[in-house]
């Protein structure tokens, strides 16, 4: 009886050790199940907003429709991950900087390309790319596309508050926007 | 302890297994890289030698497209520290002078001397580039050195300065393969391509007029602002903006339920590139086509003249409505804004005119050389066209050409085709989608 006792307390004991490592394993995907609304969602609200109405003259400025935009809707997806908390300005910042790269030689050539360059942004490195961007990122987004660059042409920033990075250091200074530094 | 065991294991395989399939994915882009290079080199060749345009044009167009994909697989490596301007620039340029040279071929001009001379730098220099890869793929290959290893190291000596002399790890083993790599691309000649191809980091040209003082650009950004949005805030300059143009940075301050306003004025000729009030953004009361109106009369107030709009984006609550001069019926597409409206209130809450400030001038325009008549017989016959105008496009160069812009439809899209106006040639093609003219 008494032996019976403690293998079950052993069993207990290893249930509940696997469990943990189970936890563990999973990781960031487990609380991400619940909190992260659909994909479909999410794409319905950013790609929803445009709206088209019929033109005056004969000039019609958009074909009527809608169609989900994939470059626009990523490009707010990054803003809204790497600039929460900025000013509205060093949003639309940060998505000029992306097209800045899509422009310069040196980056890959279409928006897509330079957002999952590995190592390029920290909010592709950490997933936090796929939590739903906010209002003013998807103004940022449209903003930056429409030819804002608060930058001044920049092809790099970083935080250096929250990174020490020697190497953009070494890059051309521009300006300074909220708590993010700006370089050529 | 046993299953612990086990399940550690398990833990430890699924690891391997994730960091392998990265591997993998890296080795497959670096092979690439290479296999394109060589493509590269090989269709540079072909050019070189072949005697018809039939064949050059070929080579060129498949050169072109072995750089795009060299370019493309570069971008899916983990180097982002690693500096490879010299080859990226290579890359760059080869991909748009091959371009440039199948367009030419395909309007049956034949290379000049001085495109073969760069042609054959090129390939020498594609072919360098391929043999010095190669050499670093070799490292990988034996399993010397994995991608992913790199990639922790390389990251890790970005964040702080290097201090000591490097150590001799594998990482730094590719580090300087890489660094053998730029020192030979920038012992190459660098070619002679003014006028063939644009500069590789263009520069807009100054807004014309003398440089203004500090007190100056405040006064113009506060009146160009308005005073009832300034509302007694005190505006100040923040800084300079090495930009081209060059900008003083003006600020105003949050404050009175408003957000920051950030205007900057060029420091040559005093103009007004960009304006955003941070002001937040409630639910819209006002309908996009009230937005039109209330944007075309900021504009007037603000001695833009004869602007006509050309298009509109919608989203989250603001309306973004571009805007181009026009002179003489004519539509200047270089001297272009583009105002943003709230649409809680319906006020002005942005402004871009980086272009317009620099481009915009009374302009001498020449009488089309060919009718719009003569200019429509260049266009597929099976397109339905509703409208046409005249009006001015900008090339790379900044070089401007007077066209006939059509508007017609084909099957259920709608196009804007733009025929050179004194040849009577088709120039471009921009089909008009959802939100709005497709740039392309």
């Amino acid at each position: 009886m008494y032996k019976a006792g403690r293998i079950c307390i052993a069993l207990l004991v290893l249930v509940a050790l696997v469990a943990v490592v189970w936890y563990v394993r999973l990781g960031g995907r487990a609380p991400a199940a619940e909190t992260w609304p659909a994909r479909a969602d999410v794409d319905a609200r950013s790609s929803a907003a445009p709206t088209t109405a019929v033109a005056p003259t004969s000039w019609e400025l958009a074909a009527p429709g809608q169609a989900y935009d994939y470059n626009f809707d990523l490009m707010a997806r990054v803003i809204s991950a790497e600039a929460k908390g900025e000013p509205y300005v060093g949003q639309v910042a940060v998505g000029a900087v992306i097209l800045n790269r899509v422009e310069h030689p040196h980056f890959p050539k279409t928006i897509p390309g330079v957002i999952f360059e590995p190592d390029a942004f920290t909010a592709v490195s950490q997933g936090t790319i796929w939590l739903p961007p906010t209002a003013s990122a998807i103004r940022a987004a449209q903003d930056a596309l429409a030819g804002w660059d608060p930058t001044g042409g920049a092809l790099y920033y970083y935080n250096p508050a929250k990174a020490t990075n020697w190497w953009i250091t070494t890059r051309r200074f521009l300006v300074q926007i909220g708590s993010h530094v700006f370089y050529r | 302890m046993i299953l612990l065991g086990l399940v550690t294991l398990r833990e430890h395989r699924l690891r391997r297994e994730i960091e392998l399939r990265t591997e993998n994915q890296y080795q497959r882009a670096f092979q690439e890289v290479v296999y394109h290079l060589d493509g590269l080199e090989q269709e540079l060749a072909k050019a070189l030698a072949a005697g018809s345009t039939n064949q050059t044009a070929k080579a060129f167009a498949d050169a072109w497209r072995h750089s795009e994909s060299a370019r493309s697989a570069i971008g899916q490596l983990p180097i982002a520290t690693v500096p490879l301007s010299a080859t990226e620039d290579f890359i760059g340029r080869v991909a748009a002078f091959t371009y440039t040279l199948s367009q030419k071929g395909a309007s049956g001009a034949t290379i000049t001397d001085r495109e073969w001379n760069v042609l054959r730098d090129f390939r020498r220099q594609a072919k360098f580039a391929a043999e010095e890869l190669a050499k670093m793929g070799e490292d990988f290959a034996t399993g010397a050195l994995r991608w992913t290893e790199f990639q922790r190291d390389t990251v890790a000596a970005a964040a702080t300065r290097p201090e000591r002399a490097p150590e001799s790890t594998p990482s730094n083993q590719v580090t300087k393969g890489f660094k053998m790599l730029e020192d030979g691309m920038t012992r190459f000649p660098s070619p002679d391509l003014e006028g063939v191809l644009p500069p590789p980091e263009r520069k807009l040209p100054q807004v014309p007029g003398a440089a203004i003082g500090t007190d100056e650009a405040v006064r113009v950004a506060v009146s160009f602002v308005g005073p009832s949005v300034v509302a007694g805030r005190r505006a100040g300059v923040v800084g300079r903006v090495p930009s081209d143009p060059e900008a003083y940075r003006i600020q105003i301050p949050a404050g009175g339920g408003r957000g920051a306003v950030w205007v900057d004025v060029s420091v040559k000729g005093g103009r007004v590139l960009w304006m955003m009030d941070e002001t937040p953004i409630g639910a819209a009361t006002v309908a996009p086509a009230m937005a039109e109106a209330i944007a075309a009369d900021f504009l007037a107030s603000r001695g833009f003249e004869n602007m006509r709009q050309i298009s509109r984006q919608v989203h989250e609550g603001v309306a973004v409505i571009g805007f181009a001069c026009e002179q003489d019926g004519v539509l200047m597409y270089p001297d272009q804004v583009v105002v943003r409206v709230a649409l809680d209130t319906g006020r002005v809450d942005g402004f871009e005119g980086t272009n317009y400030q620099v481009f915009h001038k009374v302009r001498r325009i020449a009488p089309p050389g060919v009718t719009e008549s003569q200019a429509r017989a260049a266009l597929n016959p099976r397109l339905d066209v509703t409208a046409s105008r005249l009006a001015v496009i900008m090339d790379d160069f900044y070089k401007e050409t007077l066209v006939y812009e059509f508007r017609g439809t084909l099957d259920d899209q709608t196009y804007l085709v733009y025929v050179n106006a004194d040849t009577g040639e088709e120039e471009k093609i921009k089909r008009v989608g959802p939100q709005g003219i497709e740039t392309v």
